[in-house]
């Protein structure tokens, strides 16, 4: 292994690096989401999609209605910075405005509320600038009075430039929902706890449940915020080091520089003045690792478990199903804990089998704590709740997540040794990503089935008139679990890609050379060109210019993977909801005025109207109207081969659609998530 | 003209109604001539600013100072005001962090009150009494973040122009 010291990360290339924020803010807007889809789903009274997505609107309007309005009003009560008495600052923004090569160039204001701050903003998709007036009088106080002046535009513009105005738009809708769905549900529960339905205990732990999810929702939209502003930063020293920190040695607010109140520092959406110096003069410092963020990464994964399980188990509920939800929550949850650790690899240079462990403890923590913080599971039934706080499964949990950040951290490692400078990154994340989530995933899988087993099994033994079946259920469920994960095809594929990957990583990182990293520069028609004709070689110059064009989008990669696992959620929805079908059957017996609706929560699947119900003479058998499951796109209904004829006639017509149109979009996800890494993006340097 | 034409005399001859406002354009004109033209953008930006420390997406950097304007509004409002109530004293010992609290968090309908005209006892304003001002306004200027040089050109302005308003003094600098 080459040695480092922490100084050599500044002189790698930052944004190399997956973010481990992006995908704890993943995390985070995934759960919001499932919740408020809880909520619209809860309060439905009929399955209709329409009607879903009408409750699902009205717990987002808030917050998308308050954005556009406190938007609106920084924007009536500021005056474009043209009309405004400073000359000089109007020609400095406008060409630094122009040397950002911005796809859609701000309107810059001047907002008289501000001192010497600034910030952007957004009016519908259109980007503003705010500046203060100080800021603008600072101009024209000499030489370091500009530099200031620029460090601070150009801080502003890197956020433009990031897109961070849209993501923070977005934010704060989902950070509204996630209250208003709270209040909502404490609401529900003030008035269960008047009807003597709940104990004041069950309420006041609801509410502490709500207020919980507030405050994590909001630390951890707070993390992300805070490490965009030291990517601004470093953006805006990219031009002018010395403006940069002149700047941020020029702040006087005393509070910040004394450097206390370390709770206070993660409320802030700045980090501290210290803290932003610091990396400013030593950019690989956004690297290391924070053990809270860890913490609160691990504690949002652990309520989207339970709410994502609860949610699968009330619309399939099989055991297939189960896992694959786990292992989906899992590999995002490793994939987090992953880029942390791979990220503080490189920064400290070491292995550090001793964070690795603090590591793991703190993920089990979190998805505990977490998991005992999930609402949405309780309000509606007690189906699931937190997780079993028995020795056995516990001890499971810390066994797994060692094991999963022992092995991230070797595997890290393993690159590291040949590539320490991080050259060949997307390489070795092409290898790594996807082996974790199967491991991760695994992992997380194999212990939250245990976990909800046993918590089944116990909910069952400590009911009143229940006789429980074994004398010791938790060794029992252990055994269980062990005959369901244990020997077999799959353990079989963990093990091999748990030893071969860092093995592979060990020899891949060795034999790259810098052909690699060119090619990582290089577009994605580079392979193509080696294979084909003049004709596609045309088609693809084209393609070529098209994407060079696209190139100018902020953030096109993200957008790419957004719109794909768009895809992939809706893919999911045609092809694995079970349906209803209703439809008439005609004096020939064929269904006539086929429509859909979903399965869960119902229990007339199959209804079957004779036609002497409906006041027509005639036998029984005779039947007008018809409801049946059809089960998922790919699996039938219980109940379909109860009517042979117009029965798979009707479930055919319902599903063929969904089947095509369902594959098509897993198709398109496929496609939009392989292609994304290889889409020309703007790379930008951050090390000096 | 011994007294501005912006200030007003009052009922007792040995008063005079001081508008801060203007008192603070003249001390502008004195030491930053080059802000007049944004003077009102840069007066208002302190008498009617709430704290905007931590603004998502913003430079986080909203205590810088540099425009010299922002600092005589307060000072120099102030000084006015302390006079007014004769108590010199009062804002020599105010710790200027909890003033600039203060002035932040009072709601608009109050800061307003800050602009009214303010009855300043210019017949009696002593040598002692410029001299506690002018150290009041320069420890005041320094904790606002005013080099210690322009402080002192500042704390020279502001007693210029509380002279300025006594019967009988100079002329208006000009602008």
């Amino acid at each position: 292994m080459s040695s480092t010291s922490p100084c050599r990360p500044a002189t790698l290339d930052i944004r190399e690096f997956p973010s481990d924020l992006s995908l704890m803010l993943g995390l985070l807007v995934v759960t919001v989401l499932t919740q408020d889809l809880f909520f619209a789903l809860l309060m439905t009274s009929t399955q209709e999609i329409g009607s879903i997505f009408g409750y699902l609107m009205s717990v987002l309007l808030p917050g998308f209605l308050t954005g556009m309005h406190i938007n609106r009003r920084r924007w009536r009560r500021s005056t474009p910075l043209a009309e405004a008495p400073f000359h000089g600052a109007i020609e400095a923004v406008q060409r630094l405005v122009q040397e950002a090569g911005l796809s859609k160039e701000p309107s810059v204001m001047v907002d008289p509320r501000l001192r010497s701050g600034a910030y952007v903003t957004t009016l519908g998709s259109h980007p503003l600038m705010m500046l203060g007036p100080e800021l603008l009088a600072l101009r024209e106080k000499g030489e370091r009075g500009r530099q200031i002046f620029e460090a601070v535009v150009r801080h502003e513009l890197a956020h433009l430039q990031g897109a961070d105005h849209h993501t923070y738009f977005w934010l704060r809708v989902l950070r509204l929902s996630n209250l208003y769905t709270g209040a909502f549900m404490v609401y529900g529960a003030t008035l269960d706890a008047l009807g003597h339905n709940v104990s004041p205990w069950q309420l006041f732990a609801a509410v502490v449940r709500v207020v919980l999810l507030t405050v994590l929702g909001e630390l951890i939209a707070r993390a992300y915020l805070r490490i965009r502003e030291h990517h601004a930063d470093l953006h805006a020293g990219l031009t002018d080091r010395e403006g940069l920190l002149a700047a941020l040695h020029s702040e006087t607010s005393g509070a910040n520089k004394d450097g206390t109140g370390k709770l206070r520092s993660w409320l802030r959406h700045h980090p501290m003045d210290t803290e932003r110096v610091g990396v400013a003069e030593a950019p690989g410092r956004v690297l290391a690792s924070s053990r809270g963020r860890v913490f609160l990464g691990s504690t949002v994964a652990g309520v989207l478990l339970p709410t994502l399980l609860d949610m699968q188990l009330r619309l399939s509920p099989n055991l297939s199903a189960m896992i694959v939800c786990e292992a989906i929550a899992g590999a995002g949850l490793t994939l987090f804990v992953g880029f942390t650790l791979w990220r503080h690899q490189w920064y400290a240079g070491t292995a550090g089998l001793a964070r690795s462990a603090a590591t793991a403890a703190l993920v089990a923590a979190g998805m505990v704590t977490g998991s005992w913080l999930a609402l949405y599971t309780r309000i509606s039934d007690s189906r699931m709740s937190g997780f079993p706080m028995a020795p056995s499964v516990l001890v499971a949990l810390l066994g797994a997540t060692l094991l999963l950040c022992g092995w991230l951290t070797v595997l890290g490692a393993q690159w590291f040794r040949g590539d320490p400078r991080a050259e060949r990154m997307p390489r070795f994340l092409k290898l790594a990503v996807p082996s974790a989530c199967v491991v991760g995933g695994w992992l997380i899988a194999m212990v939250w089935t245990w976990a909800v087993f046993l918590q089944t099994v116990a909910a069952s033994c400590s009911m009143d008139g229940y006789v429980c079946l074994s004398d010791a259920p938790e060794r029992d469920v252990a055994a269980g679990m062990a005959r369901l994960f244990g020997p077999g095809p799959v353990l079989v594929m963990v093990v091999l890609i748990a030893v071969g990957v860092p093995l592979a990583a060990r020899f891949r990182s060795g034999m790259e050379t810098s052909h690699g990293a060119e090619e990582q520069h290089a577009p994605v028609f580079v392979w193509h060109r080696r294979h084909t004709g003049r004709f596609v070689r045309t088609l693809l110059g084209l393609g070529h210019r098209v994407l060079a064009a696209a190139a100018s989008i902020p953030r096109l990669r993200l957008w790419v993977r957004l719109f794909s696992m768009t895809a992939l959620m809706v893919a999911i929805w045609l092809l694995l909801i079970p349906r209803t079908a209703l439809y008439y059957v005609d004096d020939e017996g064929r269904p006539y005025d086929v429509r859909v609706v979903h399965s869960w929560r119902t229990t007339d699947r199959t209804l079957l109207l004779g036609s002497d119900l409906a006041g027509v003479d005639g036998p029984f058998k005779l039947v007008t109207s018809v409801r049946l499951d059809c089960g998922t796109a790919f699996a039938p209904g219980a109940d379909e081969d109860a009517r042979p004829g117009d029965g798979g006639e009707a479930c055919s017509e319902v599903e063929t659609p969904r089947r095509i149109i369902g594959l098509c979009l897993v198709g398109l996800c496929v496609v939009g998530l392989w292609g994304a890494p290889r889409l020309p993006g703007p790379r930008v340097p951050v090390g000096p | 003209m011994p007294r501005n034409s912006d200030s007003l005399s009052n009922e007792r001859a040995d008063t005079l109604l001081v508008s801060p406002h203007d008192f603070a354009r003249r001390v502008v004109a004195r030491i930053a001539p080059d802000e007049l033209p944004a003077f009102s953008l840069l007066a208002r930006s302190r008498t009617r600013a709430t704290k905007l420390r931590d603004t998502p997406l913003g430079s986080g950097l909203d205590e810088i100072t540099g425009a010299v304007t922002p600092v005589v509004m307060l000072v120099s409002g102030g000084a006015l005001t302390a006079l007014a109530a004769g108590t010199t004293e009062e804002i020599k010992n105010r710790s200027m962090h909890l003033t600039e609290r203060l002035l932040d968090r009072l709601p608009c309908s109050l800061r307003r009150r800050e602009l009214e005209n303010v009855e300043v006892p210019v017949e009696a304003l002593s040598t002692e009494q410029l001299t506690a001002v002018r150290a009041s306004v320069r420890a005041k200027a320094q904790g606002l973040g005013m080099r210690e040089d322009q402080a002192e050109v500042l704390a020279d302005a502001v007693v210029g122009e509380l002279a300025l308003l006594r019967p009988g003094e100079g002329q208006e600098p000009e602008r």
